[in-house]
């Protein structure tokens, strides 16, 4: 810390960021795992190699394949650019969805917290929208039909669906116009807007005072720098070099160049949306992709500002009887989701036992009612035999939804081979 | 409840009519310009003559099938799949359409005979001009169960 240049850097920049001193619990690795350093960490990396792979594509449905095969086998250090590229992308939506249920779960979402919470969930979606529309643009089977499929999960959504669905593709199927649109989203107004509410996030984040912790009768005041400033230095650098090191030896995935005529089998959407088109096999669209999704949406947007009987900042999981619920809702869910995705595969047909009824209710209303029936039980029974309290409750619903989602995305994505059929 | 005067009217209103008019703009850039497309582009499929009853023709870089039923009508159904828009392929020893991605069949007539899809194959108007059979491929008409009344008779 001794050289000039190196401290100017600190006091002019990292400092503006972080307080002058911060709070010697705040700085522990496990209080934040730092997600959120390492989620904009991901955001300046991406951007970078975003601007450097601009140079190497061409946005056109003749181009694009030919452009991204050019790259990797032409351009020195071009498949590791892409490689680099890709893993990022993926890695920033395993952390910032961390970050979110690291906030969440250590209760740093209430009070003055909460319009950050507002602006961590749209930059959540600007997240997975961008990782969404970079995954077009190779143009090959893979990214042609998983953007086929899940924009076709849109236009299940009633009334505004099919419009919505051909606005962002710019027509009925995927066409050389999705793919410009897409690139133009990806490579410009994303970015753009991503900067400007990660800003006000940082900003927040400040206002709120830092990192939420739990008030002690003693607190002890450090030095940012080094303190901070080192484990964060650290922290960047294992990523960089783990990530690096990823990129050389496995390579971003490109299979054959798009046909639009020929779907593969089995076509599945992205990663990320496996666990909505897991619930698309199982229930009305306009349960799976409509419904359910606005309801999980809303819950989340209202969790902190419902009325609590208690909260405590900076806690994880509220409380000792908080963290058995976590874990034993997980549980429950994990068994339940499983046990209802192979019984319905197997042996459940609503549509032929009741063929009088409209397939809204066979299709719609049973599904939903045999999931949230023993879930609204299980509630229930955290509320009477183990006297949770509304946070508690809380604390059970957001995980449930979250692992029932997580299993979902487990059995779409590894469970289901040819005609998306169970193997095994 | 904050008291509205003229000038915080007006300033307000302004705003929303810039704003407005940026969003038409932008929204009118991304809308699918239907003018172009409207012209009824008919795809020549062939000879009356040449198709046999109760048989299916693909038609696969058009996207449909074309089917001629028992009675000799014709349908034109389309290849895109109504549950995530894959693309169906005929399967003659079940003889019914199936998806490769997520398993639903159909009927000849498009029909669904399996889930997830929830409605029937788009189909496509159909015309005839002298012995010819053309199908109006650009404008697929959607629908949630087959009748009698989207088959073409000669």
């Amino acid at each position: 810390m001794k050289h000039p240049s190196m401290a100017k850097a600190i006091n002019q920049f990292l400092l503006h960021l972080h307080p002058k001193k911060v709070e010697s619990r705040a700085i522990v690795f496990n209080r934040t795992f730092g997600f959120g350093g390492i989620a904009a960490l991901l955001f300046v990396i991406l951007f970078v190699t975003g601007m450097l792979l601009r140079f190497a594509y061409v946005p056109s449905g003749a181009g694009a394949y030919d452009s991204i095969v050019r790259l990797q086998n032409q351009v020195i250090f071009g498949q590791l650019l892409r490689n680099f590229h890709y893993w990022s992308a993926m890695l920033l939506v395993v952390v910032s969805f961390l970050h979110l249920v690291r906030v969440f779960y250590s209760q740093a979402i209430y009070y003055e917290r909460r319009k950050n919470w507002l602006y961590g969930l749209l930059l959540m979606f600007f997240v997975v929208s961008s990782n969404f529309t970079g995954y077009l643009l190779p143009w090959d089977q893979l990214s042609f039909w998983a953007v086929t499929i899940m924009t076709n999960m849109l236009s299940y959504i009633p009334l505004v669906g099919n419009f919505l669905a051909n606005m962002i593709r710019g027509g009925e199927a995927v066409t050389e116009e999705t793919l410009l649109r897409f690139y133009n989203f990806h490579t410009g107004l994303l970015p753009l807007l991503m900067v400007f509410f990660m800003a006000i996030h940082f900003w927040l984040v400040r206002k709120a005072k830092g990192v939420a912790i739990a008030p002690a009768e003693k607190s002890e005041k450090v030095d940012t720098s080094p303190n901070l400033v080192y484990k964060e230095a650290l922290t960047a650098l294992v990523v960089v070099a783990v990530l690096l090191l990823f990129s050389f030896f496995v390579d971003a995935p490109l299979l054959d160049k798009a046909k639009p005529l020929v779907s593969p089998n089995p076509s599945k959407a992205p990663w990320y949306f496996m666990g909505f088109q897991e619930l698309l096999m199982h229930m009305h669209p306009a349960f799976a992709s409509f419904l359910i999704p606005l309801f999980v949406i809303e819950l989340f947007i209202v969790i902190p500002f419902l009325p609590y009987p208690k909260v405590n900042e900076g806690v994880w999981f509220f409380s000792e009887k908080g963290k058995r619920i976590t874990i034993l809702s997980a549980v429950f869910t994990i068994i339940l989701t499983l046990l209802l995705i192979f019984i319905d595969d197997l042996l459940l047909d609503f549509n032929h036992w009741f063929p009088g009824l409209p397939v809204l209710i066979t299709e719609g209303m049973f599904p939903v009612l045999l999931y949230f029936l023993p879930a609204g039980g299980f509630i229930f029974y955290l509320k009477k035999k183990m006297q949770a309290n509304r946070m508690e409750l809380v604390i059970a619903s957001v995980t449930m939804i979250l692992v029932a989602y997580l299993v979902m995305m487990f059995v779409g994505s590894f469970l289901r081979g040819e005609g998306m059929q169970l193997i095994f | 409840m904050k008291k509205i005067d003229r000038r915080k009217f007006f300033k307000g209103l302004v705003y929303s009519l810039v704003s407005l008019e940026f969003a038409y703009v932008f929204f009118r850039l991304l809308k699918l310009d239907k003018t172009a497309l409207d012209e009824t582009n008919y795809y020549e499929a062939g000879d009356i003559s040449f198709f046999e009853k109760g048989r299916v023709y693909p038609f696969s870089s058009a996207r449909f099938f074309l089917y001629c039923l028992d009675d000799g009508g014709f349908i034109a159904v389309s290849s895109r799949c109504t549950h995530l828009g894959c693309i169906i392929q005929f399967n003659a020893d079940h003889d019914r359409f199936e998806c490769p991605c997520h398993a639903s069949a159909f009927e000849k007539s498009g029909e669904v005979i399996m889930s997830p899809a929830t409605r029937a194959l788009d189909y496509y108007p159909i015309a005839f001009k002298g012995d010819k059979v053309l199908v109006d491929n650009s404008r697929p008409c959607r629908r949630s169960k087959f009748d009698q009344s989207q088959v073409m008779y000669v």
